[in-house]
């Protein structure tokens, strides 16, 4: 059943009812920053209420499977929570929930299992926003295709069923088929970020101010983390941005110095601790904790609209630097040693000349947390390092760690009380950024590197890599970074573009191969738009009965086996030119 | 008259452009006349526009002397005029754009502050001021820097935050004169000299413009521009309380610039015979300082000019002498270093399609002093010794050496001095020394009074001059033992200890070193031991990782070969050799299976080393160690009781090296089981080598297991054949008839197949017959007989 945003709290009072029985499951993802906000703001509610919980970190949906036939069948009202995970399959079967237990489900995965949006489904309640926009839901599959009772406008059936011929029922049920059919067939596209919907039940309840207004940071970082990831238009974007900069200037404490006296009588000004502020940012990658030079070289803005894989891109930036009168030393220091004049500077005259060396649009408008005067970070920084920690592999050789682990390193670092872990997420960031741009750059450089296969394009780390990088990529989100940033260089440089799909190395099974793809154009939430490698790979690895695995909560991953990543690659490129048929006779 | 009528006519010779109107047909003489001399008092103000009448001042007349007319104001601004022209359009590229821009702009994008501009395109469009700036440099060269500054301005208007001033930097002077040619005709006037640097000061700040502060009344006076070679000047009275009073420096508005000096000397060869060379100072400024090192071989273009020094007229003896020097505008190295530094993409992209080549190492052995026929042992460890392993720090502190060290021991003849020359010339940063001609002082390090300081400084020696490089040592055996002993310390712990007049320091020399060296009674007699051959003793041989022993043998297919290169490579490398349409003569072997290799070109050879030294660290993997510590093992056992090589602890870390450089040919980041084997195999023949010749065979055969797998069965057999042959024919000549002896030409020599079979099985190899098909073995002049099972070699 679908919840929409008025009724988003009492689905929490609900769920801190049930709790106070017998504890909340709550089963986590692990796959994005997202997920980790909206579990965060979630245990300070419940903190808040007394509630107890237990919390479950998970990594796909074969686990949820495992976890799920754990819940003890007692009989009682259970509340479990799931958060970005669940939402793009029937949780009823997956979890195998018995009687009593009610899921609650927050994702930002699209398309919704039209079965979890039933309206009679009264066990599962899917969170859903209306703000995402007019989104059709088609009647799920049921027998007398009776009950509708989405947010369609459509009329009902009710009234109508009666007086109707076969024929008619035999049509609207092949066109709610074919509704249904469309609607899946999108691929999967992403809706309101759940940590925002978290901060919505937050605001509701006016729990948004406690421990000096985190929540509000939270919801920040998951729509940033969004935005960086490429799952968020710009107009989305800019409009969450409003909504949220109306909140944190509503703020009691926003710019107001507190004043205090000391022992000897002198009057000292201090800001309190953890302000937020809203102001315009560089599309820099971490600029603060970089080197302007380095931040700008490697950002993924800036790479592809200069090509600075390239020594002319290099020459280029350079020539840039020297237009604004920025020695090339300087450049090459911590920009947080970077003197105040030279900075301003810096931000007036790349007004003036960026637009000539390519580089308009610049800026972006985000949030910064401060601390004090000691810590001043902005929000895509914390996004890039909390990334960072969710993928766990950091230089020191240490026990293997699960995915679990890392979770929880992730959620600690989060609440920034503890600078270190950030940080040492912060530096592995930019390691992988900079293998990032290598990689790219040596794709991009020679163009046997990319092959092209029917209307794909194909990109194999595995056989063009090198291999100190190569294992940097083993986690879907680090192999996704490089293919939006392959993808995004590809459309300055060529004419058409065409989806990319990317293969790296698998972290679990040395004999499968990890796969992502990216679509031709940018992956937004407008009707057209959709990942459809969802459906390419699982059918192409049906088609080649390749061994496989897809379970996990990011539908356009895929891991195969590597002997069969060939043919895989020609099934794809199949299925891709059947479904451009498809659409071309669609649209004639 | 000549050089008005061109410098009026400028209008004809641009193709397309409006003549001025000056010169149209029918207009009154007095007219012409009126509009050009008001023309040339707007030029004369400055206020001429760009595209207007291109009227230039008349400024090659002049009754006083140059130096003076310069200092004109109305000539001045036509020079600059002149020259912003000839930057803006003065030099068109190949793409129509204006060079000069180019120029400017790449050097903005390095935020650099010279700016070249080449004599050769200034004497073609701006002839006349060519010629002052060649016979009045310094005045033409600080009004060439004010307009270069306005043209940078102009294309970045922001510039001067990075730099404040730009230099004009004049190359391609056409004149070049010896250092011991110049002479008072050349005073004060631009010349070009080359040489070698000697010495070089440190850098200290000049003084550029002084602000003086009267110390009455705290009034500032200046700023003052320092005259270069003049003393200082000081303000006599302070203008506010006009009191003669004393000055102070103020420091905070006083401009400086550097300022080093070099010693200058010329270069060896171009001395006449019997002469020793003579040297000049230069000065270089700016951003010259620190371009050159002592040891480079570097061109200055500059200006020669005198200074008056006390210390040469303390009597007064007519009139004052000065002492001369050369204030540079111009430095060029010679012999440019292929640092990886300046790699472009194309380069890295051609050394990683290098590497992938599976081949890559036999490659690299085989372009290794191309000239130089056979040694594939010390080519490959020359190979192994210029890749050098990995250098590792234990605990932050402790240093273990990655360089790997070589020493070439052998007969006359054979070559050893050549590699020497051609590891001169490959590596990035090489020194050659002789044993006689190097001292310890001259190894290490020496200390000596810096004349403009005078305080004592350290100066680096052969080793030190290597740091990061090759050093190369001839005639090894023939330096004094004293001197010997101070190599021990550079190579081991790869740094240089001095303390000796109140300096007491420790210098880095982490260089690998390339000594050649000959046997007592300059040939080896393999019957003896070892140490009995060297004059060397144990402490300084194992310091090397790698000994080659170097045999003159005679053997008959190896000599025809090598005589066959010879002769084929003094032929074509003779000056008048045209190719040979009809026969070209082949390569005289088609060796082995070499004919699919290919050697690489040196210059790419220089840039993979230089890449390879800077990107590659293999790492060792866990499970090939035990194999090491077993040959170790072994290695031990046997070194007690043989003469030979002593073999220390020290071996196992070349081992560990060489397999690391081997690793490194290939680029790869993982030390593989092929790089171990061949590793060991290395060092196994380098023991082996040093055992007398009667236990060799013994040992080969102990430790075939090690060193016959990485060379394919054919190479091996080939080897064994040729023993084989040699034995025979010895012994056939030992029981001969004198009547063969005459029959020289077509004379063959039969081996028994089952001979050559048995030793086969030895290592394992059980089929021959590919061998006998395979086109080494035509091609060394065998053939093999099945019916009388035997194989026949025919020398011709």
């Amino acid at each position: 059943m679908l919840v929409g945003a008025n009724n988003f709290h009492f689905a929490y009072s609900t769920i801190r009812d049930e709790g106070a029985n017998c504890p909340v499951l709550v089963y986590v993802s692990t796959a994005d920053v997202d997920a980790l906000c909206a579990f965060r703001t979630l245990k300070l509610m419940l903190r808040s209420d007394n509630v107890a919980y237990s919390v479950f970190p998970v990594s796909g949906y074969g686990e949820l499977q495992r976890l799920g036939e754990e819940i003890p069948d007692d009989g009682q009202q259970r509340a479990i929570v799931l958060i970005n995970c669940g939402g793009t399959e029937d949780v009823k079967t997956v979890m195998g929930l018995r009687e009593g237990a009610r899921a609650y489900v927050f994702d930002s995965h699209r398309p919704l299992d039209l079965e979890n949006t039933r309206a009679d489904n009264q066990d599962v309640l899917v969170m859903r926003d209306d703000k995402e926009g007019e989104e059709s839901f088609p009647e799920p599959d049921s027998e007398d295709d009776s009950d509708s009772d989405d947010d369609d406008d459509e009329d009902d059936d009710a009234g109508a069923k009666g007086g109707e011929s076969p024929r008619t029922r035999r049509l609207r049920k092949a066109e709610k088929q074919r509704e249904r059919a469309a609607y899946y067939a999108r691929g999967s596209f992403y809706g309101r970020s759940s940590g925002m919907v978290m901060y919505d039940i937050a605001y509701r309840m006016s729990k948004d101010r406690l421990e000096n207004y985190l929540p509000l940071w939270l919801a920040v970082l998951s729509m940033t983390d969004q935005y960086l990831h490429q799952r968020l238009s710009h107009e989305m974007y800019t409009s969450c941005v409003m909504e949220l900069a109306t909140r944190v200037s509503a703020m009691s404490n926003a710019d107001m110095p507190t004043t205090r006296s000391l022992e000897d009588g002198t009057i000292v000004k201090a800001f309190d601790e953890r302000r937020l502020q809203y102001n315009e940012e560089f599309r820099f990658m971490l600029l603060r904790h970089w080197t302007l030079y380095e931040s700008m070289l490697h950002s993924n803005y800036v790479a592809t609209q200069l090509q600075t894989w390239t020594e002319r891109g290099r020459a280029n930036l350079n020539s840039l630097f020297a237009h604004v009168g920025i020695p090339l030393d300087v450049a090459k220091q911590k920009y947080s040693h970077m003197s105040p004049a030279q900075v301003k500077q810096f931000e007036e005259r790349l007004d003036e000349y960026g637009a000539s060396h390519g580089l308009d649009n610049v800026k972006f408008w985000s949030f910064q947390y401060s601390h004090g005067y000691a810590l001043r970070v902005c929000a895509a920084d914390v996004v890039y390092g909390a990334t960072a920690l969710l993928e766990g592999m950091l230089d020191r050789e240490e026990e293997d760690r699960t995915p679990a682990d890392n979770f929880w390193r992730a959620s600690q670092a989060l609440s920034l009380g503890n600078w270190d872990e950030m940080e040492a997420g912060i530096s592995h960031a930019i390691r992988l950024q900079q293998a990032v741009m290598r990689q790219g750059g040596i794709a991009l450089a020679s163009s046997a590197h990319i092959r092209t296969t029917g209307s794909l394009r194909c990109f194999s780390l595995l056989d063009h890599g090198s291999p100190a990088d190569v294992k940097l990529f083993m986690h879907p989100l680090s192999l996704l970074k490089l293919a939006l940033f392959v993808q995004d260089a590809l459309r300055v440089t060529k004419k058409r573009l065409r989806p990319l799909v990317c293969i790296g190395p698998s972290a679990e099974d040395e004999s499968l191969a990890l796969i992502v793809g990216v679509t031709a154009k940018p992956n937004t939430d407008d009707a057209a738009g959709g990942n459809f490698f969802t459906h390419s790979f699982k059918m192409a690895a049906e088609r080649i009965h390749a061994r496989f695995r897809h379970d996990s909560f990011e539908a356009s991953v895929i891991q195969v086996a590597r002997r069969d990543l060939g043919p895989f690659i020609e099934a794809l490129s199949d299925i891709d030119a059947e479904r451009l048929a498809r659409l071309r006779m669609a649209a004639a | 008259m000549e050089q008005r009528d061109i410098y009026e006519d400028r209008g004809g010779r641009r193709a397309g452009r409006v003549r001025p109107r000056a010169l149209e047909e029918g207009e009154d003489e007095w007219l012409r006349q009126a509009r050009r001399r008001r023309a040339a008092d707007r030029a004369a103000d400055g206020d001429m526009e760009d595209d207007d009448e291109e009227f230039d001042v008349n400024i090659d007349v002049y009754d006083c002397p140059l130096r003076e007319w310069i200092t004109k104001d109305r000539t001045k601004v036509e020079i600059r005029k002149r020259l912003s022209r000839f930057l803006r359009k003065g030099q068109v590229d190949e793409a129509g754009r204006s060079l000069y821009h180019k120029k400017i702009r790449e050097m903005c994008n390095n935020n650099l502050q010279s700016l070249e501009i080449s004599y050769m395109h200034l004497a073609k469009s701006e002839s006349l001021i060519a010629v002052w700036v060649a016979d009045a440099p310094k005045d033409m060269l600080d009004l060439f820097d004010e307009v270069a500054l306005t043209e940078v301005l102009k294309l970045y208007p922001s510039y001067g935050d990075i730099h404040p001033d730009v230099f004009v930097r004049i190359v391609d002077l056409p004149v070049e004169d010896a250092i011991r040619d110049i002479r008072q005709s050349h005073l004060n006037s631009l010349i070009r000299v080359s040489g070698v640097v000697t010495r070089r000061t440190g850098v200290f700040p000049q003084l550029k413009n002084v602000t003086y502060t009267c110390m009455v009344c705290s009034y500032n006076v200046g700023p003052i521009f320092q005259n270069s070679s003049r003393e200082e000047e000081r303000p006599n009275a302070c203008p506010e309380c006009h009191q003669k009073g004393r000055w102070q420096i103020n420091s905070a508005k006083t401009v400086y610039r550097n300022y080093q000096k070099l010693t200058l000397q010329e270069s060896p060869g171009s001395v006449p015979a019997g002469r020793i060379p003579r040297s000049k100072e230069v000065i270089v400024l700016n951003d010259l300082i620190d371009m050159a090192k002592p040891g480079d071989e570097i061109e200055v273009t500059g200006v020669y000019t005198n200074n008056f020094e006390a210390s040469l007229n303390t009597r007064q003896q007519g009139f004052p002498v000065f002492t001369t020097y050369i204030e540079a505008n111009y430095v060029k190295r010679k012999g440019d270093l292929y640092s990886s530094g300046n790699l472009t993409d194309e380069d890295r992209e051609d050394i990683r399609k290098l590497s992938r080549d599976p081949k890559i190492v036999r490659r690299i052995m085989k372009s290794i002093a191309p000239s130089i026929h056979g040694h594939e042992d010390i080519k490959m460890g020359i190979a192994f010794a210029l890749f050098g392993g990995q250098e590792k720090f234990v605990k932050g502190k402790t240093r273990l050496r990655g360089d790997i060290n070589m020493l070439l021991l052998g007969d006359p003849g054979v070559a050893k001095s050549q590699f020497l020359k051609y590891t001169q010339a490959t590596a990035g940063r090489a020194v050659y020394t002789t044993g006689k001609g190097a001292s310890a002082v001259g190894l290490t390090a020496a200390v000596h009074k810096d004349p403009v300081t005078r305080e004592f400084v350290l100066e680096g020696g052969a080793l030190v001059l290597a740091d990061r490089g090759v050093c190369l040592i001839d005639e090894f055996d023939k330096m004094n033992e004293q001197d010997r002993v101070s190599i021990h310390e550079a190579m081991e712990q790869q740094s240089i200890s001095i303390s000796k007049a109140g300096i007491v320091t420790s210098l880095q020399a982490r260089c690998s070193v390339i000594a050649a060296a000959n046997p007592i009674g300059g040939r080896y007699d393999s019957s003896k031991t070892f140490s009995d051959n060297v004059e060397l003793t144990d402490p300084i041989l194992s310091r090397f990782d790698i000994l080659c022993v170097v045999r003159d043998v005679i053997d008959p297919v190896l000599d025809e070969r090598l005589a066959k290169f010879v002769v084929h490579s003094h032929v074509k490398c003779h000056p008048r050799f045209e190719d040979d349409p009809e026969a070209p003569l082949q390569n005289p072997f088609g060796e082995n299976d070499d004919d699919d290799i290919e050697p690489i070109d040196q210059k790419l050879l220089r840039k993979y080393i230089s890449y390879a030294k800077k990107e590659c660290r293999p790492k060792l993997n866990q499970q090939d160690l035990p194999k090491i510590q077993r040959v170790y093992a072994e290695l031990r056992k046997e070194s007690v009781t043989r003469e030979g090589m002593p073999v220390a602890v020290r071996h196992i870390e070349s081992i560990i090296r060489m397999s690391e450089a081997r690793a490194a040919m290939r680029l790869s980041q993982q030390v593989s089981a092929d790089d171990i084997d061949a590793a060991i195999g290395c060092m196994l023949q380098s023991f082996i080598g040093t055992q007398k010749q009667s236990v060799q065979k013994t040992l080969q055969k102990k430790f075939a297991r090690y060193t016959h797998f990485h060379r394919d069965y054919d190479a091996l057999l080939l080897e064994i054949l040729r023993g084989l042959l040699r034995e025979t024919m010895r012994w056939e000549n030992v029981g001969a008839k004198p009547n063969s002896q005459a029959d020289t030409a077509g004379q063959t020599t039969t081996v028994r197949c089952r001979d050559l079979e048995s030793k086969a099985r030895a290592y394992g190899i059980e089929d021959l017959a590919p061998f006998y098909g395979s086109s080494a073995f035509r091609n060394s002049h065998f053939s093999y007989d099945a019916a009388r099972q035997c194989i026949v070699h025919t020398s011709d």
